[in-house]
This record gives structure tokens, sequence and C-alpha cells, in this order.
């Protein structure tokens, strides 16, 4: 379902002139009186708000977690009695980063996040069930977005590490969605997926997936097995809501009519699509508002109308910055190695990369769950033909090992997905 | 107790300006009787005052505990540091403990719009102490709709955070069931235990009904009652970022005890 048909499907150069340039004008006069930082900006880059508003998007600099950490005190003041919930994330700047929210913006995301839920086509006999391990706010707004919908019945579902009793109820509530983050769902796998098979008659028909990337072979197994249809809500805390995936499964909506995008260093890929590490700037957070701010991730930018008749440009997330590493100059990111390894094992996707230093070379060490270490062949056959991978390893570039640990290695969630100790 | 509230009363007026507007100059506090002669903090002055002046330091905020809309005041939402988060996490524990509910009991939560992220914190609480604990948006379901909703995950425990009537909830068969300022005596029937929190947006939790008074934690409380209104006045002991003295409340109450006392009239929450 089209939400809002007037932004979803308007012709891109209209929507632009007249609704998103007055609202990046808007944007920008407001934070030059409002924040420290952007005044500083805006000057330095000798930047009147009151410019044309592409042109100030252009000469503006990119904006990192570390500068996003100078609007807090400002955002606290100007929302003052307003001020409705904090999000809190544990950065990577090592303090944590907080946003600052006021009713509007939780108004205004649950109106996003609510046309986010119409693309999934969520109707209002869906039985929603929110899963997760604590605090259930940011599923107090998805609630709230499809009670718009006229959703009637969501329920939030506390699980705890004992998944064979705590997922029980579950199959008695008989969700048609489930909305949940991927790390929880592979990690209750086993039981989420012995239930279904000794339950037939269960209506679960959709999971939405959102906080993380799933790994695409996961996700197959998923559809496969559960026979449901997946959807990823993206967003992030600084920026909120900012699409889904839509029912043709080709790429992320994004409502360029709220956050707008811009790519670092662009790369054309075709006539439509674009590649590169995309920053974003949000028109309707009202307290704590982001001027092309770096969220992390790498994406593929798809210009070209999709069939289920929106106009909005799409995003395929290829990687997170902070999720790669370069061997001589060349680029690789997690998910590459992590789709490779799991692409011909019907299993769920744990990894850990190592990098170091032998015998003058970067070396790859892979650990994995043991589970699958009788899979090991074909682990290696499958490196050894992905792509981005065969030339380094057929020329002796690379050495690669993998290395198996106990399958409980992994149920820790903050495990860091690359650790580097190569000597340069 | 002396100890505690002297320095508490030192640590607001040197770090928070709220505290130095409403003393004047420091108080030196020798006596209870010094304490309760300082004059009350009032919703007025911390509505009347920029939200920096209530608190110690802008960095250590780290939670927001968002207001119930409330029709007559404006909502003051909670504001902690991660301290002050532990020791909200600690009084839920303490309320929790003075009730005879089984480890491992199972929770369902019942909600509606208004109370959803007040709730949402209760339940994340009884998460991290351990109970299994669902919750379910209340929007226009009748009373047997919802009951056939809860009957599915048999919980042992009902907790009710609306204030729309779920009338029969003593025939759903759940042993124990929770309110908050809601205390009905219509609840407690031969096979039901009624626990009613007694709490308050800008403070959280404080006290549960055990029989016929509230019982508090004191270590994190001192409980007065104003002897010209009876209104209950709160001191919250071990609160930093934050702090209430003498904060007075729209709710009547009877001191009982160090750590227990009667509630007599319930305000607007």
């Amino acid at each position: 379902m089209i939400l809002d048909p007037s932004c979803e499907c308007a012709n891109q150069k209209n929507l632009l002139d007249d609704i998103i340039k007055p609202r990046l004008s808007s944007l920008f006069i407001r934070v030059y009186d409002v924040f420290t930082y952007y005044r500083w900006q805006f000057d330095r880059a000798n930047v009147d708000p009151c410019m044309e508003p592409m042109d100030i998007l252009e000469k503006l600099p990119f904006m990192t977690k570390s500068d996003y950490i100078m609007l807090e005190s400002d955002a606290f003041l100007k929302a003052d009695r307003h001020l409705f919930c904090v999000e809190t994330t544990s950065g990577t700047t090592g303090r944590p980063k907080r946003r600052f929210q006021s009713i509007n913006d939780e108004i205004n995301e649950m109106r996003l996040a609510t046309r986010v839920f119409a693309g999934f086509d969520i109707s209002k006999d869906d039985v929603v069930l929110f899963m997760d391990v604590g605090n259930p706010s940011i599923y107090i707004w998805f609630a709230k977005a499809l009670e718009s919908l006229g959703v009637k019945n969501t329920i939030y579902y506390g699980i705890q590490s004992d998944f064979d009793r705590s997922l029980k109820g579950i199959i008695r509530l008989d969700p048609t969605v489930i909305v949940t983050v991927p790390s929880l769902l592979a990690r209750s796998y086993e039981t989420i997926s012995r239930m279904y098979s000794e339950n037939k008659e269960t209506n679960l028909r959709k999971i939405v997936y959102f906080g993380e990337k799933i790994n695409n072979s996961f996700r197959k197994r998923l559809e496969d097995e559960l026979k449901v249809e997946i959807f990823s809500h993206y967003g992030g805390t600084e920026v909120s809501t900012i699409g889904g995936e839509c029912t043709q499964h080709n790429g992320i909506h994004i409502y360029n009519d709220v956050n707008y995008p811009s790519l670092i260093e662009p790369k054309k890929i075709d006539e439509t699509i674009y590649e590169g590490e995309i920053a974003w700037t949000t028109t309707q957070i009202d307290v704590q508002p982001v001027i092309k701010y770096r969220i992390g991730d790498v994406v593929q930018i798809d210009y070209s109308a999709c069939p289920c008749g929106r106009t909005s440009p799409r995003i395929k997330v290829i990687g997170r910055t902070d999720d790669s590493f370069s061997i001589l100059g060349e680029k690789f990111y997690y998910d590459t190695i992590l789709n490779a390894v799991y692409s011909n094992i019907n299993e769920t996707g744990f990894m850990q990369i190592i990098l170091s230093t032998e015998q003058k070379k970067d070396k790859l060490t892979i650990i994995l769950p043991e589970k699958i270490k009788s899979k090991e062949k074909e682990i290696l056959s499958a490196l050894y033909q992905t792509s981005e991978l065969e030339y380094f390893l057929s020329e002796d570039f690379i050495l690669i090992e993998l290395r198996f640990v106990t399958n409980d290695f992994f149920s820790n969630r903050k495990i860091p997905s690359i650790i580097d100790k190569r000597i340069y | 107790m002396l100890d505690l509230i002297k320095s508490v009363v030192d640590y607001a007026y040197d770090n928070i300006p709220l505290y130095r507007k409403l003393y004047q100059k420091k108080p030196d506090i020798n006596s209870l009787e010094d304490f309760k002669n300082l004059p009350y903090l009032r919703i007025s002055d911390l509505c009347a005052n920029a939200i920096t002046d209530s608190i110690s330091d802008i960095d250590e905020i780290i939670y927001i505990l968002p207001a119930i809309e409330n029709k007559s005041i404006f909502p003051l939402s909670k504001l902690e540091s991660t301290y002050d988060r532990d020791v909200r996490y600690s009084v839920f524990y303490y309320l929790l403990k003075q009730t005879d509910i089984k480890e491992g009991s199972i929770f369902a939560v019942i909600t509606d719009a208004k109370h959803a992220y007040y709730c949402g914190e209760i339940v994340n609480n009884l998460l991290f102490y351990k109970y299994q604990t669902s919750m379910f948006f209340l929007r226009d379901h009748t009373s047997y709709e919802m009951y056939k909703w809860i009957d599915r995950i048999k919980p042992d425990c009902l907790f009710l955070g609306t204030d729309k009537i779920i009338g029969d909830v003593t025939e759903w068969g759940i042993p124990y069931i929770f309110t908050i300022n809601r205390y009905d005596k219509n609840l407690s029937y031969e096979k039901i235990r009624h626990y009613d929190i007694y709490a308050i947006n800008e403070i959280s939790w404080i006290a549960i009904r055990i029989g016929d008074s509230y019982i508090y934690p004191k270590e994190f409380f001192y409980i007065e009652s104003d002897p010209s209104d009876d209104i209950l006045v709160l001191t919250t002991i071990d609160n930093y970022l934050q702090p209430f003295i003498r904060y007075k409340t729209g709710d009547r109450a009877k001191i009982i005890d160090e750590n227990q006392f009667q509630i007599t009239y319930i305000g607007e929450h």
C-alpha cells in the first residue's frame, strides 16, 4: 500500500522543487540560529543559510559521528520543556551518542514509520509481534505507527536466553508478522524453526527486520523454511526511520521528502545506479537534525522507477565503513566474506575475521562456529570462487585459515566483526 | 538518615541552580527539624524554570523516562544518569521483593498509547529481573478479546497499565494483578493478590501497597506528610542528576512508619 502517493509517486524533479528544497531551506535557517556547530560550519564554508539549498548542501562538509556529539547541548536546550526522550547508543567514538527528541520528533517519526509499514502491505487484520530481549521503546512507536494503519493487535514479546522456554508463547499467539533484529532471530532460529515445523497450522506470513543487516543465505533460509516474505526497515539512531522495502523486494525505498541522501565520492555503476558511502540530511527532525551525516553505510542507490509505483530512489546496503578492511589497496567488506562462507551451507551466519601478518603477507583468519566444521571444504571452495577474493587468493597475496570455536562463542551480541592485528 | 539528607541538600545546593534559587543561601542542616524547615519544591518550580536548572550536568543524561500525558499539568519526564537508572532498577526490585510472586513467573502487561512508554520501562525492568514478560497494546478491544490474547500466554501476573476499564479481570484466572496508582479493592478476591504501585512521572516508582499500607525503600526515599494539608512530600536520597528535595506531590498520605504510608487521596497522575 502506498500511503502518500503525492510524495512517494511524485515526479522526482517536482518533488525536489516543491517539497525537498523548501524543507532544506527551512532546516538551514533553523539550524543556523540554534546550533553553534552549524553556525560555525556555515560560516567556515562561507555559506549563507538563505542561499539556494542545493548549493548549500554542496558546500557544507560531511558530518561525522564526532561532529554529532557537538549538537547535544544545543539540542537539549532547544527541546527544554518539550523534551520527550533520548536515544543513547554506545557509540564508536569513545563516548555514548545521544539524540534528544521532542514530542514533535515522536509524531514526525511515527508518520514516517507509518508510511514504511504501509509499504510492507501490513493490513488491519494482521497480528504483529515484536520480538526482542530488552527495552521495548522502539517497538512502541512501531506499534503506534501500526495503530495509525488500523492494525488492532500488536504485542511486544520479551524473550530470554532460554529460547526453548521463552519462545513457547509465540506459537500460541500465532502472529502473522514478526518484527525483530536479525542477530536475535539468528540466535533463536533453531528453536523457532523447530516450533514452526511442529506446528504447521500457523499463520506467520512476514518477517520485518531492522537495526542490522541480514545475511543473504539466512534470509533465503527464512523464506524457504518458514515460507515468509522478508522486509527490511532501514534507519539509524541519529536519523530515525529512513525507509523500507516494498513488496517488489528490489531495494529499500527511501522517503527522500523527509531524509535527503548525498553520496561521498559516488561511483557510477550504470545509467541509474551509483555506489558510495551515504550521508543523510534530515528535514523533519525537530530537536537534533543532521546535515550530510555519515551513518557508516556503503550503498548502491538506484534512481530507476520501481514496479510498485513509487518513484523514490532505492538503496541496497552493501557494507559498513567500519565493517571493511583493505588489502593491497583493495577494499573488502565483512558481508562479502560472510556471504561466501555461508553460500553453500544451510546454516545461520556467524563469523569473525581476524587480520594478521604472516610471512610478510596479510592473513585472514575466519572464526566460525564448530557446528559447521564438517563443511570446511565447501566453505574454502566458496571463498576461492568469490570474485572479489579469487585473484588475491590464487596469486597468494592473502593467506586464509578457517578456525572453529565453540558455538556459544557467538552468543555475545557485541563481538567485533573484524579485528585487525596486522603490522604495517 | 540525617547525614544522608544533609549530603543530599549540600549536593543539590552546590550543583543545581534551582535549589540555589529556592534556598537563597546554603542550608545548614543539623537536625531533621532544620530539614523540615526547608521550603517545598513544587511542580510549578520545575515548570517555571529551564530544564537545565533542575539537573546537575547535561553530559550525564543517559536516559529519559517519558512522562505519561496528563490532562491538567505539563508532563515532566524523568531524566536519569546511569547511576540514577540503576537506582530506579533497585527500587523496582525492592518493590517486587515485597510481593510473594515466584521467581520465573510470567507477566503480561496491558498498556494503551498514553501509558505505553511508562509500561515499556516496566517490561524492561521485569525482563532485567528474569521475568518472562509480554506487553499487549489495548485499542478498541473488548474485555473478552483482550482476555483471549492474554490467555494464550497463561501469565501468572497481570500488570494493568491503562486507565481504560478492563472489566472482569478478576475472572481471567490470573493470580496476581498489579496496577499503578489505581488501588481498587474490587480487584482483591480470595484467590487474587492485588498489588498497587505508587509512582510519580518525574520520580518513577516509589512504593507498593501491601495490606493497607504502601511500603517504600527508606534507603532511597525520605517521605513526610505536610501537617497543614496531609500532602505527601518526597525526598530522593540517592539521585544525583535530578534530585527531588521536599517535593510536594498532589497526593495525601498518612505516615505510618519509617518505610510505610497510607494514601488517603490520590491526585491526578
